[in-house]
């Protein structure tokens, strides 16, 4: 026999079926079966999670979009070049025009400011509208749009104008007749407030009404809708060509209350899909730790046989890259499988319509178990490289202690490769990536610290005892003797218990926020134009009628004029926001004390008596430049109101109350022209009671939000439901990782427990030596764990998805408790057959 | 093929207790048994020696028995005949080539092309079949027909119908049968015996033996057996004896 010495692409080709020869000994032999598994299925969750989060951000965003009317829109002050529009035709995309503006409808006698929006045929490209027969009758989604020479009114229109289905009215120069009530237009659900009562007509009549004047004040809008590769590259080539006083949106920009549910939406799944990549890294660790603890034998003997360690090392290398791409496919199988089992049984419930999953996942899957496994088998193969082939003379020889830096860097930098790119966002990446490193600390420390003392304490049991007693004996020399392996052990179930309660912590506060803002409670009408003479009226007929409790805001329409010593002026601003906001009048309110929502974040709320004051909401201020202790001017119908800037306040705009960007001190507004408005929630049974308010009381203006917000609850409720779904994915992993850490050491154990059945040893101590073992190590990970948790809750609510995050003592009790059990059941099951095992099986296997 | 031992020595620095095994005892059983050999070896200041100027050859086709007492450096003896542990002086040559002149992937090499070795606790991979077993040098030197020779030599040793059994269901005699078939397989012209029948009872032990010698006798190899075993040791063609880590006439 000689050895060979071929080139290294031969050597390559003629290893290869060797490794994989291996590779299926080792499978059949079962030696691969616990690798293969946990990669696999920590795969299976990364994948499921991708998959699944691919798909619901695809679908929450196409829902998001019905209440855009479109994907993406471009907004102009002046009417938009039709070219535009050709070219987002050329490229694939659906389009179609609306004009909106401000108009007197009049029908007889009486008149009305409506906003009027003519649109042509496709509209809405997302979403649709909803008319009904007559006035608060039942409504259906409409088939089209009117047609020319007719014109659809909302029920504020209607019943402003005293004109029912069938009338007619005078629009400019034309006449129209009303051919139903529009109940729902789901682009108008931003920002309602400024919005007249609403005309729709088709586009084609425009012309006929001769309202479009030269310079007048009309908002062009081009809707677009498609495929997002084709929108994003649209996006792309308009965005250079903007002109002044156009701006694209898409409807994270149009409606940001609900650009914030999307926003923390898309951060938490990536937040379960970090997590789970850390899960699955932690899984392929141990799991990969045991695999080359149990080759040590294998490798001395090729060593001893003649195999070299770099040609070792490439067969194991090997080996692993083809379990890799195994894994990775089996794990991506898997985890189509299961989001697809997944939106299967939720069917109704997401209510969903999701697109269909792209192949992409699984590619990345097949990238992400090949690099998972070869990163994280880097530094143990190393480690096993260095096994002295003396071992097959002396086993109690093992590879010198210590390892390669540069290997472990290579795993992390691999893990927060994947972290990062799960995340999709760095700062939630770091505060996560923060978290990981402080729960490995402290676990390695509060390890190390809990369980040096163990041996003095057990000692001190009494002598004797039962086999409880001696258990405890056996479990804190055990763990003493493995003091290194149990804590990482510790660590590896911390990390596990960490990403789970994370979750956990986080999905509550998220659920908490979108059940506090779809609350079915939350106000659905909203009443304005009401005289300072009514108010007490109009109190007393909504208290009539089954609605106490309601608060009038007095407000007030002014102009900001100047700030300190510097007149506003919107051509000194650059920001498109700011322009639009030194030019328009502000609705202001004086109030005694700040509403519901609204936190003051600088300065101070007045002191009774304080007068020439103002709270200014920080958005405002930001925008225009306004800092604490600034002078304002503002000019209200020729009347000055003057004051200084004592608070900012941050407004929750989303919660569907009354709001007001400048707020002043009571009886501010008493010389100023003024009206009242409110806002309460009116429950559907009693909607007819608007009637009577109208007939009563002509020129209050009724604004019903309710199917607007029925619309926003239903996409919170599909967004809590995809939040939880992804949490059981990540909850799936987590178990995983917690029976990989405690199978890594599963052959030590059948040895140990061999020695001590053989030196008279009964079941019930082994078995109480192994519950007081999996109950400390579940304490120690679940406090640990807990405290991460609950740390990066707190910095993950207020920094990254700014919410309100309040302190949950329950998560150690979640913690500690759930730790024990999770660790004590999993252990548990994973030793239980070694108990079984006689013996001498178990002293012949050992390793 | 010709071996020359050159007053060989192995000996570790002690720092502390008596720890010569730089790598952590694991077991009870181990530790006592490093505290037993400890007490066969010999201690100066701070040095302890395993191994102390041995020197002796063995020539093309001989048998060596090398026996002593537990604890007296035979293991070691070994561990550097096969290049599996490096001396503290002196050196090993075979056929004239200077084993501890190779580096670790040269003695490696220089192993699988002409060492075989049989063990005390067999060593063979709990996960593979006896064939597999046999195969695995073989296939490591990128033999084709490697399981065709496996299959030849496991009947040679009387396995031909225990090809497919793993080691858990082959009694031990009939492992270290198929550790010596995996040894003779790679035709060595060197074969290395740790205390090969040390796990096995007398009559087994006895099969082993005659076994070996007969396989030996066909492929010619030089044989070194480490063994305690005064009946094994007669069979050979020479003794040699180490006592705390020497050799004595």
């Amino acid at each position: 026999m000689s050895a060979t010495n071929p080139a290294w692409p031969a050597v390559l080709l003629q290893r290869l079926p060797l490794a994989l020869r291996l590779l299926l000994r080792e499978w059949r032999a079962g030696e691969i079966r616990v690798l293969l598994l946990a990669v696999a299925l920590a795969v299976a969750s990364l994948t499921a999670v991708a998959f699944f989060a691919d798909r619901i951000e695809g679908a929450l965003s196409r829902e998001a979009n019905t209440l855009l009317a479109a994907d993406l829109v471009l907004q102009s002050d002046h009417a938009i070049d039709p070219e535009l529009a050709a070219e987002a035709r050329r490229r694939g995309l659906a389009s179609v025009d609306s004009a909106t503006f401000l108009s007197m409808a009049l029908a007889g006698e009486r008149h009305l400011l409506s906003g009027i929006k003519a649109v042509t045929p496709g509209y809405p490209l997302r979403g649709a509208l909803r008319t009904a027969p007559a006035l608060f009758a039942a409504d259906a989604p409409a088939t089209g749009l009117p047609q020319p020479g007719r014109v659809w009114v909302d029920e504020q229109l209607a019943s402003g104008l005293g004109v029912a289905v069938g009338d007619r009215l005078q629009l400019g120069e034309a006449s129209f007749v009303v051919a139903a009530i529009l109940t729902f237009e789901g682009e108008r659900g931003g920002n309602f407030m400024a919005l007249a009562p609403r005309l729709l007509l088709n586009m084609a009549d425009l012309h006929a009404t001769g309202l479009l004047q030269e310079g007048s004040r009309v908002t062009h809008r081009l809707l677009l809708a498609g495929e997002a590769g084709a929108l994003a590259e649209f996006r792309g080539w308009l965005q250079p060509r903007l002109q002044r006083g156009q701006k694209l949106e898409d409807v994270r920009d149009a409606r940001p209350e609900l650009r914030e549910v999307l926003d923390r939406a898309q951060r938490y799944l990536g937040l379960a899909a970090m997590l789970t990549v850390l899960l699955a890294a932690a899984a392929a660790h141990m799991a990969l730790r045991r695999y080359t603890r149990r080759h040590f034998d294998q490798f001395a003997l090729l060593r001893c046989f003649g195999g070299s360690r770099r040609q070792l090392l490439g067969l194991y290398l090997r080996q692993l890259a083809g379990l890799g791409i195994v894994a990775g496919l089996l794990g991506g199988l898997l985890g189509w499988m299961a989001q697809g089992l997944v939106v299967h049984l939720l069917g109704d419930a997401l209510r969903l319509g999701l697109p269909p999953p792209s192949p992409r996942p699984l590619l990345l899957a097949i990238l992400a178990g090949l690099s998972l496994v070869l990163a994280f088998s880097l530094p143990p193969l190393l480690r096993l490289a260095r096994v002295p082939a003396l071992r097959v003379l002396r086993r109690d020889l093992g590879p010198p202690g210590g390892g390669s830096v540069l290997a472990h860097m290579v795993a992390l930098a691999v893990v927060g490769g994947l972290l990062f790119g799960q995340a999709g966002d760095t700062r939630l990446g770091l505060m996560v990536l923060g978290g990981i490193v402080a729960t490995v600390l402290a676990a390695s420390l509060v390890a190390q610290a809990a369980l040096r003392p163990l041996p003095a304490l057990a000692r001190r049991l009494p002598a004797g005892g039962g086999a409880l007693v001696l258990g405890l004996r056996l479990a804190a020399s055990g763990i003493r003797r493995r003091g290194w392996e149990t804590t990482l052990q510790a660590i590896a179930l911390s990390l596990g218990l960490f990403a789970l309660l994370l979750l956990t912590l986080v999905r509550g506060d998220l659920l908490d926020s979108w059940r506090d803002r779809a609350a079915a409670d939350a106000p659905n009408r909203f009443l304005i134009n009401i005289q300072p003479d009514q108010v007490d009226a109009v109190r007393d007929y909504l208290r009539g009628n089954g609605v106490a409790g309601v608060t009038l805001y007095p407000m007030a329409r002014a102009r900001l004029v100047r700030i300190g010593e510097r007149a506003v002026k919107a051509n000194d601003y650059v920001e498109e926001r700011a322009r639009r906001l030194a030019e328009r009048e502000f609705n202001l309110s004086d109030l005694a004390a700040p509403p519901p929502d609204n936190r003051i974040v600088a300065g101070h709320w007045w002191r009774p008596g304080e007068r020439e004051a103002f709270s200014v909401e920080e958005g405002i201020a930001q925008t225009l430049g306004i800092r604490l202790g600034d002078h304002l001017e503002f000019d209200a119908g020729g009347l000055p109101l003057v004051g200084t800037v004592t608070s900012l306040r941050k407004v929750d705009w989303d919660s569907f109350r009354v709001n007001f960007f400048v707020v002043a001190p009571p009886g501010a507004l008493d010389a100023l022209p003024r009206s009242h408005l409110t806002s309460f929630h009116l429950p559907a049974e009693r909607a007819g009671a608007l009637r009577g308010l109208l007939a009563a009381f002509p020129n209050v203006t009724v604004i019903d939000v309710s199917r607007v917000m029925r619309e926003l609850r239903g996409l919170m409720d599909r967004v809590s439901m995809a939040v939880q779904t992804i949490f059981l994915f990540s909850l799936g992993t987590g178990v995983l990782v917690m029976l990989a850490a405690l199978y890594a050491r599963r052959d030590e154990r059948a040895r140990e427990i061999g020695i001590w059945r053989t030196l008279g040893a009964s079941r019930a101590t082994l078995r109480a030596a192994l519950a007081a073992e999996f109950t400390l190590l579940g304490l120690i990970s679940g406090g640990i764990a807990a405290g991460a948790a609950s740390l990066s809750a707190w910095l993950l609510a207020t920094r990254v998805f700014e919410l309100e995050h309040a302190a949950n003592p329950g998560i150690w009790l979640a913690g500690l408790g759930g730790g024990v059990l999770l660790v004590l059941a999993t252990g548990l099951a994973a030793t239980r057959g070694l108990l079984r095992q006689p013996p001498l099986a178990a002293l012949r296997a050992g390793v | 093929m010709r071996i020359e031992v050159d007053k060989l020595g192995k000996s570790v620095r002690l720092a502390g207790p008596l720890t010569p095994n730089p790598s952590p005892v694991k077991g009870r059983g181990e530790h006592r048994e490093s505290r037993t050999r400890l007490s066969n070896v010999e201690e100066s200041g701070d040095t302890l020696h395993i191994l102390a100027d041995v020197s002796f050859s063995v020539n093309p086709g001989e048998t060596v028995a090398v026996v002593g007492s537990s604890g007296s450096g035979k293991s070691t003896l070994l561990g550097l005949l096969a290049g599996l542990d490096v001396p503290s002086t002196g050196s090993v040559r075979v056929d004239g080539e200077d084993l501890f002149a190779l580096d670790e992937d040269g003695r490696a090499a220089l192993r699988g092309r002409c060492m075989g070795f049989v063990f005390q606790s067999f060593q063979l991979l709990p996960g593979l079949t006896a064939l597999e077993n046999v195969m695995l040098p073989l296939e490591l030197a990128g033999l084709a027909d490697a399981a065709a020779l496996a299959r030849e030599h496991l009947a040679s040793v009387g396995l031909a119908d225990r090809l497919g059994h793993r080691p858990d269901q082959l009694s031990g005699g009939e492992q270290q049968r198929v550790a010596l078939a995996r040894a003779f397989a790679v035709s060595p012209r060197i074969l290395l015996a740790d205390e090969p029948t040390g796990n096995l009872d007398a009559g087994t032990g006895g099969q082993i033996i005659d076994l070996m010698f007969k396989l030996n006798r066909r492929q010619g190899a030089s044989l070194v057996i480490v063994t305690h075993d005064p009946a094994l040791a007669a069979r050979c063609g020479r003794q040699l004896r180490l006592e705390a880590g020497r050799l004595t006439p």
